[in-house]
């Protein structure tokens, strides 16, 4: 070997040396073992979400679109909508972006900016959302236009999508909820925004209207009326105008339950002497098949999601009970196993879920609960609070309204499907029969 | 065979380069023991409610001390002929030595070795770059109670799931008020981590409306940091 090669060698070979010292030094001088205290656990709770006055803009139309979206955020379920009071930022300055650090400062995990601008008739809809942590940026941003009248519809969407972006799945602002309102001697089928704005009548007679029930589509609710001196089932556009009697069969046509594709109603007729579960066609009324033959009283039905099962309530084994079959007929199952009475079962749309609602009946006082088909798991939605029945669930399943009597005034109230927070009240009077249509 | 100049140069510059890396490695762990990168968590163990430390020696029971005796009756004199006053004797400034008669008859002498007279409470000055190495009761309950009250100001929103083990530490002084607090490690989940320093800030308010004295025989926790590792899933 060339004695420049040898150099070379050599010194490769102590470089090496050296690193491989290096090396061996180092893991003598570890750290020391220490410990620290686990805290496992946290508190699961809601979203807290700014929601900012608008700066710039229509004043008037800025607070009325706050207002309305802190009343969706508020019963989305998840969210807790924080007391605008307590926010330190500086707002004019900020205009549609946001300081992160003041935000942080009022716990503040999310904050919606928007500016309303009106011109004329028409109005325009700026709207963001930011998420604290992730920085000045927005998550989410739009823009709306529309009638002046349809502000209230436009934020009603931007909610939706600030839902969407948290969960997948849009919300149920926009939706209509259907109700019975009680007066004397008779009763009115009405339909309202679910927040209770605009509520107007579907029926205009003085007879007593009950039982009404939004087609999958939201466009036609059915219902029975004794208008005629009959409880007969009758068929009216949710946008009003004159209803069209579907079924007048003798006795009863009552408890109508739309096909998840809107092409059939299932109903109780009596019109064999026994009130049992009947398929009609939504289209005629004609009889399509008859689902139960037997002494009890079958009523109520209630068509699931997948078209495949139907829950209805029957008094075969003594009291009324929950009792679900295939929308074929046959294998009709019970599946309430508490107390001795309940009724008005309904089926929660989320997908997934193999869950009912229903009305029971505790001790005299009328409740809402849950009952997962597959865990039997049973949530409480109400108690200790008046009267509570007739649930229904909201288009996404987050949410159901029910009818109540309790100390904070009788009407309709939306409550958190999963039982928790509190429920409120979005019309108030006598209210009975509440469905809720579909997603806007 | 004589190795060239530059090989013996190489070979004594590369027995220098490891020494300085021994000497650097010694520096660098004197200088960074417990600062912000702190212990290797992956390393550390974690413990439900308490800090675990490794056992100190037991002080020694300290017997009771007489006080030296001074005689201060003789005043400065002014008069440089004065003659000390020899009448009385110098003082003999006695070292103070155990004074075994203290207490009395031989017989009340107590033999056990338990401390006489009240336990030094001096634990020393905080030091910011001590984490959790502080002396331990396993499942203590005044640890238990500060568990709780963490725990009771940590909150997490629903829908938002995160992963990462962030950890938060507290300084208490010896009245259970909660000094300062340290964020000293991040998940990389924001929310998670503005969660933790959400339960940090909410913990010292809450305790120091209401500080629990420590106790005495954990007050060595009062100089450093006490840290807790937040897992979100229990």
């Amino acid at each position: 070997m060339l004695p420049v090669q040898a150099a070379r060698v050599s010194r490769k070979g102590t470089i090496a040396l050296a690193i491989a010292c290096a090396l061996l030094a180092v893991p003598a001088f570890a750290d020391d073992k220490g410990v620290v205290i686990d805290v496992s656990g946290a508190k699961r709770g809601d979203y807290p979400l700014a929601i900012p006055l608008g700066v710039d803009g229509d004043p008037a139309a800025a607070k009325e679109a706050q207002d309305v979206a802190s009343f969706d955020m508020g019963i989305a379920g998840f969210f807790k909508v924080l007391d605008p009071a307590s926010f330190l930022a500086d707002l004019g300055a900020e205009k549609l972006g946001i300081d992160p650090a003041r935000w942080k400062d009022v716990g503040a995990y999310g904050v919606i900016k928007y500016k309303v601008t009106v011109s004329g008739d028409n109005v325009d809809l700026d709207a963001r959302l930011f998420e604290v942590s992730k920085g000045p940026d927005p998550r989410v941003s739009k823009t709306y236009h529309g009638k002046r009248g349809d502000l209230r519809r436009l934020v009603h969407a931007w909610c939706n999508e600030v839902v969407k972006y948290y969960t997948g799945e849009p919300g149920f602002f926009g939706s209509q909820i259907v109700f019975v309102a009680k007066g004397k001697g008779k009763s009115s089928i009405m339909a309202m925004d679910f927040d209770g704005h605009g509520p107007y009548a579907l029926t205009h007679n003085d007879s007593i209207n009950m039982l009404p029930s939004v087609s999958k589509s939201g466009g036609q609710v059915a219902f029975t009326s004794y208008m005629r001196n009959n409880p007969d089932l009758y068929v009216v556009g949710t946008g009003g105008g004159r209803p069209k009697k579907l079924s007048g069969q003798r006795g009863m046509n009552t408890g109508a339950s739309w096909s998840p594709d809107g092409s059939q109603i299932a109903v109780t007729l009596s019109k064999d002497g026994n009130p049992d579960i009947y398929i009609i066609s939504a289209s005629d009324g004609s009889v399509v098949r008859r689902l139960t033959n037997d002494r009890s009283i079958d009523t109520s039905p209630a068509w699931s999601p997948d078209g495949s099962q139907i829950a209805f309530v029957s008094d075969r084994e003594g009291g009324p009970q929950i009792f679900v079959m295939s929308a074929s007929g046959g294998g009709a199952a019970r599946v309430s196993k508490n107390g001795d009475y309940n009724t008005t079962p309904a089926w929660s749309p989320k997908k997934g879920a193999h869950v009912l609602a229903y009305t029971t009946r505790d001790g005299g006082a009328y409740d809402i609960v849950t009952l997962d088909l597959d865990s039997k798991k049973m949530t409480r939605i109400t108690q200790g609070e008046g009267s509570n029945e007739e649930p229904a669930f909201s288009p996404n399943g987050r949410a159901i309204a029910f009818a109540s009597t309790r100390g904070g005034g009788s009407g309709i109230y939306i409550a958190n499907a999963d039982g928790t927070g509190t429920a409120k009240r979005v019309w108030s009077g006598a209210a009975t029969g509440v469905d809720w249509g579909p997603a806007p | 065979m004589i190795l060239p100049r530059y090989h013996a140069t190489a070979a004594a510059s590369t027995v220098m380069f490891a020494l300085l890396v021994v000497a650097a490695s010694i520096l660098e762990r004197e200088l960074t023991a417990g600062v912000e990168e702190g212990p290797d968590l992956t390393k550390l163990e974690a413990i439900e409610v308490s800090i675990a430390r490794p056992a100190k020696p037991a002080k020694q029971p300290q017997k009771q001390h007489r006080e030296a005796i001074h005689d201060t009756d003789q005043g400065v004199a002014h008069d440089d002929k004065k003659k000390p006053d020899d009448t009385k004797k110098k003082p003999e400034d006695k070292k103070a030595k155990p004074d075994d008669d203290k207490d009395g008859p031989t017989s009340k002498i107590d033999d056990s070795d338990e401390p006489v007279g009240k336990p030094t409470t001096d634990v020393g000055a905080f030091n910011p770059n001590k984490f959790g190495n502080a002396a331990v009761d396993k499942g203590d309950p005044f640890l238990r109670d500060i568990v709780k009250d963490v725990l009771s100001a940590w909150e997490f929103p629903k829908i938002l799931d995160a992963s990462g083990v962030p950890v938060g530490c507290v300084r208490l002084d010896p009245d259970g008020k909660v000094v300062d607090t340290l964020f000293k490690t991040k998940s990389g989940n924001g929310d998670l981590d503005d969660s933790v320093e959400h339960a940090l800030k909410e913990f010292k308010e809450t305790r120091n409306k209401n500080p629990q004295q420590v106790p005495t025989k954990l007050l060595e926790i009062t100089t450093e940091w006490v840290c807790f590792q937040f897992k979100l899933q229990e």
